[in-house]
C-alpha cells in the first residue's frame, strides 16, 4: 500500500517537473490549474499502469514517453516532432539519473548498491535524490534547447539550489545507513527529504509564474505607452493639418480674388490648376469627426509613400460616439496590420468603409494579402517572430469593441488574396 | 423600375444618368428615368420612385428635404446621395441612406452600389401568402421579423403585427429566402434585418431575447458578420 502511494506521489511530482520543463521550451495552451488537472489525470493513468504491470521496466519506459507526449499535446503549443524527441530524451535522462543516484549513494556513503530496496525510508530518499538529479538535468536541457519563446530564463544561481538539495539528501542517506537511528527518526528523515524535494519543484513553478506575470505586465505597459505616443502624434498631426488647411483656405481666397480681377485666359487656367492643387490639401477627409479625419489622413499619407492604394468611405458613419483614445486603438491596430500585409503583396490596396447596419455601426477594413493568416484555435496568430508582443494588437481591439457592445470577425479570400476585418459597435 | 436623378449641375446630372442607363442596359432592367436640375419639379410631380440619386447641396430645396418627401411616398425608396466634398451630413443619417458618393464619381463604387440596391429591391418586393384561421394574408417577406414554432402552429411576428399561422414550421420557413433569414434555434427563424443586439450566444429583436443554439453559434457568427460586411 505504502509503495503504491509512493508511486502515485512520484508520478505527480514528475508531472510538475514536466510542466516546468515544457513551459521553459514552449507556450501554454491553458491556464495553470487546468494544466495541472489534465497533467495529474494523464500521469495518474501512467501510475496505474506502473502498478498493474508491476513496474516492468520496458513498459514503464514506453508509458513515460506516452504520458509526456499526451501532457505536452493537451497543454502546450510545441511541435509534435519536438515533443516526441523531448519525451524520449527525458526518458533516457530519467533512467540514467536513477542509475547515477544509486551509484553515487553507494560510493559516497559506502553502502551496498541494493541498499535502497531494504526499506521504504531508503527508497524515498533514493527517489528524492534521483528525481532531483533528473530535475536538474531537465533544467539544464531546457536552458540549452532552442526556445519557441523568449520568456522565462532561470538564472544560473538558482541551479545551486537543487545541487545543494542533492548533497543534503546524500548526507541524510549516509546518516540513515551508517548510524543506528530509531525507526521514528528514519521516517522523519525520509519524509523531510520528500518534502524538501517537493518544495524544490514548487520553488521553480512559483518562480516561473512570477516571471511570466511580470513579462505580461511589461508587454501591457509597452502597449499602453505606444498608444499614448500614437495619441500624442495624432494631436500634433491634427494641429499641423489645421494650419495647412487654414493656409490652403486663405490661398484659395487670394487666388479667387486674383481670378476676379484677371482678364487673361492663360492666367485663368493657371489659377484654376493652382486652386485644384490646393484642394488636395483641404479634402483628405471631412467626416465631422476630427480624430477619424486625422487617423485617415495619417494612413492616406503612409499609403501614398508606400505605394498602396487607399480608399475610404466614411460618409455613412463617422464613429463619433467612440472616444478618441479608443478610436486610435481600434483603427491604428487594424490599419497597421493592413499596411504591413498590403506592402508585401503585389496588388497593394486597403479599403476602409463605415456603415450603419441595423442598430450597429460597422467598420470594414480590407487589404491585399499574399498569404493566409496564421490561425490557431480559431484565433489569429501573428506571422511575425515575436508572437508574445504582437497578439496584443487584436486583443486590445476586441477589448475596446466590447466596451461598445461590439465584436469583430475576419476572413481571408484565398482567390482574391484579400484579408478583411469586419467590426461592429454601438 | 422608376429612377429619379436630381442635380443642379447639368453636366453632373447627365453623367450620372449615362452611367445608370448603361448599368440598367447591361443588366436587362427596364428603367424609367426622371432626371431634372430642379428639385421643385420632383416635389410637384407627386410620383413615387424605387431609386433616387440626389445631390445634397442644391439651391431651392436641398437633397435631404427632398429625400424625406420621397421616403414618405415610398418607404422602400433607395437613396443615393451625391456630395461635393465628402462632407458628413449629420441630419441625413436617420434617413436610412443606401450609399454616399463623392464627386468626382468612382464608377466601380456606383456599380457595386447599384448591385446591392437591386438585390435589396428584389428581396423587399417578394410577397408571401400565409394562412391564418382559413383566411389568407399577403405579406412582404422582408416585413417578417421572426417566426417562432409553437405547438402545431407558428407565430409570425411582423412589422405590422403578429399572425398565428397553421402548418408545418419547416414547410413555412422553406418558402422564405435564406439570404437574410437564419434558423438560430430549432424553433426560431429570424430576419437579420431586425436584429437590434447580438452577442455570440444570443440576439435581440426589439426587446425579445432569442438564444442561439450552442452548435449554431460559430456558424451564425460568420453569417452575421458576412451580412454586416455586405450591407
Amino acid at each position: 500500500m505504502a509503495n503504491n502511494i509512493a508511486i502515485f506521489v512520484t508520478y505527480f511530482l514528475e508531472m510538475l517537473m514536466a510542466y516546468i520543463f515544457f513551459l521553459q521550451i514552449g507556450e501554454k495552451k491553458r491556464g495553470f490549474w487546468q494544466c495541472c488537472l489534465i497533467g495529474t489525470a494523464v500521469f495518474l493513468i501512467g501510475a496505474l499502469g506502473d502498478i498493474v504491470f508491476n513496474s516492468t521496466v520496458w513498459i514503464n519506459a514506453v508509458t513515460f514517453i506516452l504520458i509526456h507526449f499526451a501532457f505536452a499535446y493537451f497543454c502546450f503549443e510545441i511541435k509534435y516532432s519536438r515533443v516526441i524527441f523531448y519525451a524520449i530524451i527525458l526518458d533516457i535522462f530519467s533512467a540514467a539519473t536513477e542509475i547515477i543516484a544509486i551509484f553515487i549513494i553507494s560510493v559516497v556513503t559506502n553502502t551496498e548498491i541494493t541498499a535502497y530496496t531494504s526499506s521504504i525510508n531508503f527508497l524515498i530518499i533514493d527517489a528524492a535524490i534521483s528525481k532531483t538529479l533528473y530535475f536538474l538535468t531537465c533544467l539544464i536541457l531546457s536552458s540549452l534547447v532552442k526556445k519557441d519563446k523568449i520568456n522565462v530564463r532561470i538564472p544560473v544561481s538558482l541551479y545551486f539550489y537543487p545541487i545543494v538539495v542533492v548533497f543534503t539528501f546524500i548526507v541524510l542517506w549516509g546518516i540513515c545507513a551508517n548510524y543506528n537511528l530509531s525507526g521514528a527518526y528514519k521516517i522523519l528523515i525520509s519524509s523531510a527529504s520528500a518534502l524538501l524535494f517537493f518544495s524544490t519543484i514548487t520553488l521553480f513553478i512559483v518562480y516561473q509564474r512570477n516571471v511570466d506575470k511580470e513579462n505580461r505586465y511589461l508587454i501591457l505597459e509597452n502597449e499602453i505607452r505606444k498608444e499614448k505616443t500614437d495619441k500624442n502624434y495624432y494631436s500634433i498631426l491634427e494641429h499641423q493639418n489645421k494650419e495647412l488647411m487654414l493656409y490652403a483656405h486663405d490661398a484659395k481666397n487670394h487666388l479667387n480674388a486674383i481670378k476676379a480681377l484677371n482678364k487673361n485666359e492663360q492666367i485663368d487656367e493657371y489659377l484654376t490648376q493652382m486652386t485644384n492643387e490646393l484642394q488636395q490639401y483641404s479634402n483628405t477627409c471631412h467626416s465631422g469627426n476630427r480624430t477619424l479625419d486625422v487617423i485617415i489622413s495619417k494612413y492616406a499619407t503612409e499609403c501614398e509613400v508606400k505605394n498602396i492604394r487607399f480608399d475610404f468611405s466614411v460618409e455613412m458613419s463617422n464613429l463619433s460616439q467612440v472616444n478618441d483614445y479608443d478610436l486610435v486603438t481600434i483603427l491604428s491596430n487594424i490599419l497597421d496590420n493592413a499596411v504591413e500585409a498590403a506592402e508585401e503583396s503585389d496588388e497593394k490596396f486597403i479599403t476602409l468603409t463605415t456603415n450603419k447596419v441595423n442598430t450597429y455601426e460597422s467598420v470594414v477594413v480590407s487589404n491585399s494579402c499574399v498569404s493566409p493568416p496564421n490561425v490557431a484555435d480559431g484565433r489569429l496568430k501573428t506571422t511575425k517572430g515575436d508572437s508574445q508582443r504582437h497578439g496584443f494588437g487584436l486583443k486590445s481591439v476586441i477589448k475596446v469593441l466590447k466596451k461598445y457592445n461590439g465584436d469583430l470577425d475576419w476572413e481571408y479570400d484565398e482567390e482574391a488574396r484579400e484579408f478583411s476585418v469586419t467590426m461592429i459597435l454601438k | 423600375m422608376k429612377i429619379v436623378i436630381c442635380d443642379d449641375d447639368k453636366v453632373n446630372l447627365n453623367q450620372v444618368k449615362l452611367h445608370i442607363e448603361e448599368y440598367m442596359k447591361e443588366h436587362y432592367i427596364d428603367a424609367d428615368f426622371f432626371s431634372t436640375t430642379s428639385p421643385k419639379k420632383i416635389l410637384d410631380c407627386g410620383e413615387a420612385f424605387d431609386i433616387a440619386f440626389l445631390d445634397i447641396q442644391m439651391p431651392e430645396i436641398d437633397g435631404i428635404t427632398l429625400a424625406r418627401e420621397l421616403k414618405k411616398r415610398n418607404r422602400k425608396t433607395i437613396l443615393f446621395f451625391v456630395t461635393a466634398f465628402g462632407d458628413y451630413q449629420d441630419d441625413a443619417m436617420n434617413l436610412n441612406i443606401f450609399r454616399f458618393f463623392v464627386k468626382p464619381f468612382n464608377i466601380e463604387r456606383l456599380y457595386s452600389g447599384l448591385d446591392k440596391a437591386i438585390a435589396y429591391l428584389d428581396q423587399s418586393y417578394i410577397d408571401i401568402y400565409l394562412e391564418e384561421e382559413s383566411r389568407y394574408i399577403k405579406l412582404p417577406v422582408d416585413s417578417i421579423k421572426y417566426i417562432r414554432r409553437e405547438n402545431r402552429r407558428n407565430a409570425v411576428f411582423t412589422v405590422n403585427g403578429n399572425y398565428n399561422v397553421s402548418g408545418d414550421f419547416h414547410e413555412l420557413i422553406d418558402r422564405l429566402p435564406n439570404t437574410f433569414f437564419y434558423l438560430v434555434h430549432k424553433s426560431f427563424y429570424v430576419n437579420l434585418h431586425y436584429i437590434t443586439e447580438y452577442n455570440y450566444k444570443e440576439l435581440h429583436i426589439d426587446s425579445v431575447r432569442i438564444a442561439i443554439a450552442t452548435r449554431k453559434q460559430a456558424d451564425f457568427h460568420k453569417h452575421w458578420f458576412e451580412y454586416v460586411k455586405s450591407c
